[in-house]
């Protein structure tokens, strides 16, 4: 019998944005390299956000897999001292890509690229002691057909409850982006080429996941009008509710949309046109909430357009906003631009929140792009609280889930607790 | 050869594969070479990320003296109603040690002054 290896996989803790209700969700990438393990591995998950954990439980080999910038110092902390005590380290997942140069001065292994196929050959090299620097495998994804279910079974259930309230599960339905954005470094990550999962897979995972309130993680579904639309048809059975990124801006796909669970999307609002006030016009019409994500201190924005921004968001009755400043983030164009133009101020990476300006803003100082940060969240939800206004989304759900037979309660053992109470 | 003009592949960041477009052009007194950042098509790292290795990689594979190179990196109009994806043009003043580039400085330029270094 094979020996087991004890692997802990840990997901270092961030602060979050004070002006965001913190919500902590099952975090995706872990358990999709989860599902790539050998079987002789033992796998222990710790959400760091979460859950704390002693350097001196046993443990053979740790992996840390971060996904945020505003992640990697405290990754690297962890693994310094884990090494100091000798114990190997492995780094994944994208802000280790990112990031990966210096990751690798923290990591015994830094692992490049998709898990899938790849961690037999990881664990062999562990098991006898011959460990590579870099598993680079950035230019070789796998055939996205072998991707399977993520492992959801290494999640401790109970930590992803708000008063009882269960928390959404992320999926996945395709890899890959072919757009290019300004701010999003998704292309280099994932490859420039839109890779949709095999609707039948797709639909197995979301099957699989234990929740009826899902997070479809894809960078855009609206890539592919006839997968999108088949991906959606086949969903409706699954009777579930769901948010996602942009959704197709045609009738046919909104409405087989809605009818396979869309719930509300995350939407970009960039500018106060016409177009982005009849897109939103157009997701409501077919009953389907709207998040708008406003990236704030782009190279046209100044303090009048920024507050005139916050009114028209007001006036086309966006659901929920979500504001960030723009943040150069390594691998992405405006990192390129502002290194170029030599307007970045911090390299330090814990200032990489999305909430903290990090550069030179081209119209105003960035004390001014800081305070006009404040007062768009102030001024947006001056009239209906930021909680209130997500009242009312999950009452939207709950009154979908009671139609169609699908309501769960709220876990009345869970009412009392918050996330932060279980650290 | 006096003018060069093609798609240039490239090792990027990590040896990704990546490519952009490739425009050289041989004055009297220098050797003008426009990497044009080609986005969507370019499958790795940007051009702005490896300047000094593509600088180095341009010079290596076409022979070119790296004391008379003026680097000019480029990117096109991506007809965004974001002025980001507007053309540019920059100068990458780049310091050579002998054996490689380092030290990568932008300058933007404007097209007209690009056209006038590249004029006959």
């Amino acid at each position: 019998m094979e020996k087991t290896v004890t692997f802990r996989l840990i997901y270092p803790r961030w602060d979050k944005l004070p002006e965001q209700t913190t919500f902590n969700l099952p975090p995706h990438g872990p358990a999709v390299m989860a599902a790539t393990l050998p079987d002789y591995v033992d796998v222990e998950f710790i959400d760091e956000n979460l859950q704390a954990f002693s350097y001196d439980d046993p443990v053979d080999f740790v992996g840390i897999s971060m996904m945020l910038t505003t992640q990697v110092k405290r990754g690297w902390t962890i693994a310094d001292e884990y090494r100091r005590r000798g114990v190997k380290t492995m780094f994944g997942g994208i802000s280790a890509m990112l990031h990966a140069e210096e990751t690798a001065d923290h990591a015994d292994s830094v692992f490049l690229g998709e898990a899938e196929g790849r961690m037999e050959e990881v664990f062999n090299d562990f098991r006898n002691n011959n460990l590579k620097k870099v598993y680079n495998y950035l230019a070789a994804p796998p055939p996205i057909e072998i991707v399977g279910p993520a492992r959801r079974s290494i999640y401790n259930r109970d930590l992803y409850y708000y008063r009882g309230v269960q928390m959404l599960d992320l999926v996945h339905a395709s890899r890959g982006c072919r757009f290019n954005c300004y701010p999003c470094a998704v292309a280099y990550l994932g490859g420039r080429k839109f890779r949709p999962r095999p609707i039948d897979k797709a639909i197995e995972e979301m099957a699989l996941a234990d929740n009826n309130r899902l997070f479809v993680v894809d960078n855009s579904l609206a890539q592919d009008t006839r997968w999108e639309m088949d991906l959606f048809r086949e969903m409706i059975p699954l009777k579930k509710n769901w948010c996602s990124h942009t959704i197709e801006d045609k009738p046919e796909v909104l409405d087989l949309a809605r009818q396979a669970g869309a719930w509300y999307v995350y939407q970009a609002v960039f500018d106060t046109s016409d177009f982005i006030k009849e897109r939103i016009r157009r997701y409501h019409d077919h009953d389907i909430a709207v998040e708008g994500t406003i990236l704030l201190g782009m190279d046209n924005h100044d303090e009048d357009y920024i507050k005139r921004l916050v009114d028209f968001l007001l006036e086309i009755d966006l659901d929920l906003a979500e504001f960030t400043v723009l943040t150069p983030f390594p691998h992405t164009k405006a990192y390129d631009d502002m290194r170029k133009q030599k307007r970045i101020l911090s390299h330090d990476w814990n200032d990489y929140n999305a909430g903290k300006v990090v550069f030179r803003p081209k119209l105003m100082s960035p004390e001014l792009l800081q305070e006009l940060y404040y007062f768009a969240w102030e001024r947006f939800y001056q009239d209906e609280p930021q909680q209130y206004k997500m009242f009312k989304l999950l009452k939207k759900v709950i009154e979908r889930e009671m139609a169609s037979g699908t309501y769960k309660p709220r876990r009345r053992d869970l009412m009392r607790r918050a996330f932060a109470d279980t650290l | 050869m006096k003018y060069v003009d093609q798609i240039h592949d490239y090792k990027g960041q990590w040896d990704v594969p990546s490519r952009c477009g490739l425009k050289i052009v041989r004055k009297h007194d220098r050797d003008i070479v426009i990497a044009t950042e080609l986005f969507e098509e370019n499958p790795g790292t940007s051009i702005t990320n490896v300047s000094a290795q593509l600088a180095a990689d341009i010079v290596h594979t076409y022979g070119l003296d790296p004391g008379r190179l003026l680097f000019i990196e480029h990117c096109s109009d991506r007809g965004s109603r974001l002025e980001h994806f507007r053309e540019s043009f920059d100068i990458v003043h780049l310091k050579w040690d002998g054996t490689r580039f380092g030290d990568p400085d932008w300058e933007s330029i404007s097209r007209e002054r690009v056209d006038e270094m590249i004029r006959d």
